[in-house]
Order: structure tokens, then C-alpha cells, then sequence
């Protein structure tokens, strides 16, 4: 019984640590993001300025895609396909309904890790969420071990 | 109770009322322009999308009809999104759900103020003060704190004009400001929203402008509600 009060009494220390350092925000100053944002202004006005050229032109005689010479599409690198960005706007999430891998899973283990795997299209961000639902996965597996050990133990305690 | 008190009290109900019903935006219309820089390490990317948007969020249908760089459109309604070029239906693939971020969904629904924050369980930290801008930071829930950071938005007479979003590590990942906001129907709309989104070495610029906005628009059901021809048509 003296053991299992002392594993309760360290996870809950461990939990307020946790806690206290993720109460503690990683903003910054009003100052510091204000500077960030004017400098922001400065350097996307530069550099979109071949693009906002491009625009006038476009909308002035009406082109498209095909009618843009060579060498206008690659001084600019300028694509074609539109879908990410069209998505994005729309703000259609990455996530498998808006969850973040790690939940996936922390809460469904296994199946969890091949839902986010195959739900999500082949890019970094797949691979990023695929290793947190695994670690989700094994911490959900941590939790079911230790609540299954206190469990027990305040049986054999009892 | 007196006819006169009697026909006041009606008039002051139905204004109420009317006021409320007023309130109610559901439709979305504009020319839009989006300019985007992508870049990878050496490599970078642009793009250029001309055309104009409608969304209407009672079917929750949002489509694109392009001029630039080809003339298509695009409609997007529950996880579909259909290609149509010269009235055929050329492409269908599946994406992820519209969410509640959606720029048209959160104009429509005025939460562009708060960014919908509030309704995800983001708490205030703080609120300060620069010049005429104020500056609320905002701490996820709890039980995502390992994997959200904090988030700041800043406000200029009550007209969302930035947000900024942190990593748990501290690193500003996301920046969007927002300009030129004109009153349409009495809804604020952003003329310009700037974005920039850095990670690992990624980046993406990206400037959407809004122009000629229609809010509410009566009837034109078919531009809201564009029916997708059938693939083998």
C-alpha cells in the first residue's frame, strides 16, 4: 500500500510539472511582433512585385496559362496546378478530420496509425503525423500497462 | 394596455426580429486574386490564380470559377472536389472536410473576430496594448498544449488585423495579416489577407484579395449551387 501511494504521489508530480511548464507561453512581445510584421510588409512587397506585374498583364488581356511565353514562366517558376493552394484557401484541414495524429493513435492504437497512414496524401506531413499517432500509440499502451498494474495492485493490497 | 403602447411594442418585436433575422449571412461572392511563393530550400515556386468564389454555407458549396491560369471551375462540397472544363466534368477526387477555418465560413459567421478560437477551446493569456492595436494571446486546451502552441491575435477597433501562430517551441510558424477591410450588408471583409507559413525549412507566401464582395445575394441560386455535370457525360 506504502508503494502505491508513493507511484500515485510521483505521477502527480510529474503531471504538475508537466503542467506548470506548458502553462508557460512561447508568444512574444506586442513590440517584437509588430517589428516581425512590418518587416513582413517590406519583403513581400518586393517580393511579389513580378507577380503583381504579371497579374495586371493577365487581367489586362485577359490570358491564360498557355498563353504566357517560356520565358515568363520560368523567370518566374510559375505552376500550373492550383489544388493545394485552392484547398488551403478553402481551409480544408490536413488532418483526418481536424485530429491530430497523436489522438489517432493514443486512442485507437494500431488502427489509429493505419487510418492517419492512409487517409493522408504521401507528403512530409503524413510521415510527421504517422510518428506522432506511434507515439500516441505507445504512450495509450504506457497508460493501459500502469492503470492495469494499479490496478491489480489494489487487489492484492486490498 | 392602449393601441398606440400596443403597436409599439409589435414594431419594437418585429424590428427585433428583422434585426436578427438580418444577421444571418450565408453567401459569399467575390472576384478573388491569390499570388503564392512556395519554397524549399533552393527551389521555389509561384503561382497565380485569378477568378471569382461563392460560397454558400446552408449547403456548405464553395466553388471557383477560373480565369487564370485556365479557365475551369472547381466546386468543393463534403469531402469532393469536381473539375469542370467547357461544361464537362473532367476530374473528382476526394479532400479533406471544409472545416470551421475556412475563410468564407468564419466571414460569414463573424468569427474572423476571435478566429473561432473560443469555440476550440483556445483560452485568453493576455491582452496588451500597442498604440490602437491590441494584442490577445491565446493558449489551446490543455490537453493539447504538447502539440498546439499559443496563438496572437491582433485587433484594431474591434477588426481582426493579425494573427500569429507559435509551435510549442516557441517558433512563429504562421503569420497572416489582413488590410482593406470594407463594411458589405454590414460585414467586415478583409480586402487583403497576407500569409506567410515557415517549418523545417519551408516556406509559403501567400496574398489573397478579395473585390467586388456580394453578401446574401437573393436568388442566382445556380452560381451557389453549381451542378456537377456526370463524369461520363
Amino acid at each position: 500500500m506504502k508503494h502505491l501511494l508513493s507511484l500515485l504521489f510521483m505521477v502527480c508530480i510529474l503531471a504538475t510539472t508537466l503542467n506548470a511548464e506548458n502553462d508557460k507561453s512561447v508568444a512574444e512581445s506586442p513590440d517584437q511582433i509588430s517589428q516581425v510584421l512590418k518587416a513582413d510588409k517590406i519583403a513581400i512587397d518586393q517580393e511579389f512585385q513580378a507577380l503583381d506585374a504579371l497579374e495586371q498583364r493577365v487581367k489586362a488581356e485577359n490570358l491564360t496559362y498557355k498563353d504566357l511565353d517560356q520565358e515568363t514562366v520560368q523567370a518566374l517558376s510559375l505552376k500550373s496546378d492550383v489544388s493545394s493552394s485552392l484547398l488551403a484557401v478553402a481551409g480544408a484541414d490536413d488532418l483526418p478530420l481536424g485530429i491530430p495524429g497523436f489522438w489517432w493513435g493514443f486512442c485507437l492504437s494500431w488502427v489509429g496509425i493505419l487510418l492517419v497512414y492512409l487517409l493522408l496524401e504521401d507528403s512530409p506531413d503524413r510521415k510527421e503525423q504517422t510518428k506522432k499517432a506511434l507515439i500516441g500509440a505507445l504512450v495509450g499502451l504506457g497508460v493501459y500497462i500502469v492503470f492495469w498494474i494499479l490496478f491489480w495492485a489494489s487487489f492484492s493490497v486490498i | 394596455m392602449s393601441r398606440k403602447r400596443l403597436i409599439s411594442s409589435f414594431l419594437f418585436l418585429f424590428s427585433f426580429w428583422a434585426f436578427s433575422y438580418g444577421q444571418d449571412y450565408f453567401r459569399f461572392r467575390s472576384d478573388f486574386t491569390l499570388k503564392e511563393i512556395s519554397s524549399v530550400g533552393d527551389t521555389t515556386e509561384s503561382r497565380l490564380i485569378i477568378g471569382s468564389c461563392t460560397y454558400d454555407s446552408k449547403i456548405n458549396k464553395l466553388s471557383y470559377n477560373l480565369t487564370f491560369p485556365l479557365s475551369e471551375q472547381w466546386v468543393i462540397q463534403d469531402t469532393f472536389v469536381y473539375t469542370i472544363r467547357d461544361g464537362k466534368l473532367v476530374d473528382k477526387t476526394t479532400a479533406p472536410y471544409i472545416t470551421e477555418h475556412s475563410i468564407f465560413k468564419m466571414l460569414l459567421a463573424q468569427s474572423l473576430n476571435d478566429f473561432g478560437l473560443i469555440k476550440s477551446g483556445y483560452q485568453i493569456e493576455s491582452v496588451k496594448r500597442l498604440e490602437n492595436e491590441v494584442y490577445i494571446t491565446y493558449l489551446p486546451p490543455e490537453e493539447y498544449r504538447d502539440a498546439l502552441g499559443p496563438l496572437v491575435l491582433i485587433k484594431e477597433k474591434k477588426l481582426l488585423k493579425g494573427v500569429i501562430y507559435y509551435e510549442p517551441t516557441g517558433n512563429m510558424m504562421f503569420r497572416q495579416q489582413l488590410d482593406d477591410y470594407q463594411i458589405v450588408d454590414g460585414l467586415p471583409i478583409p480586402g487583403e489577407l497576407t500569409h506567410i507559413v515557415e517549418k523545417d525549412g519551408k516556406s509559403i507566401k501567400r496574398i489573397l484579395s478579395f473585390d467586388h464582395v456580394v453578401i446574401n445575394e437573393a436568388g442566382h441560386d445556380k452560381l451557389y449551387d453549381i451542378v456537377v455535370p456526370d463524369l461520363t457525360q
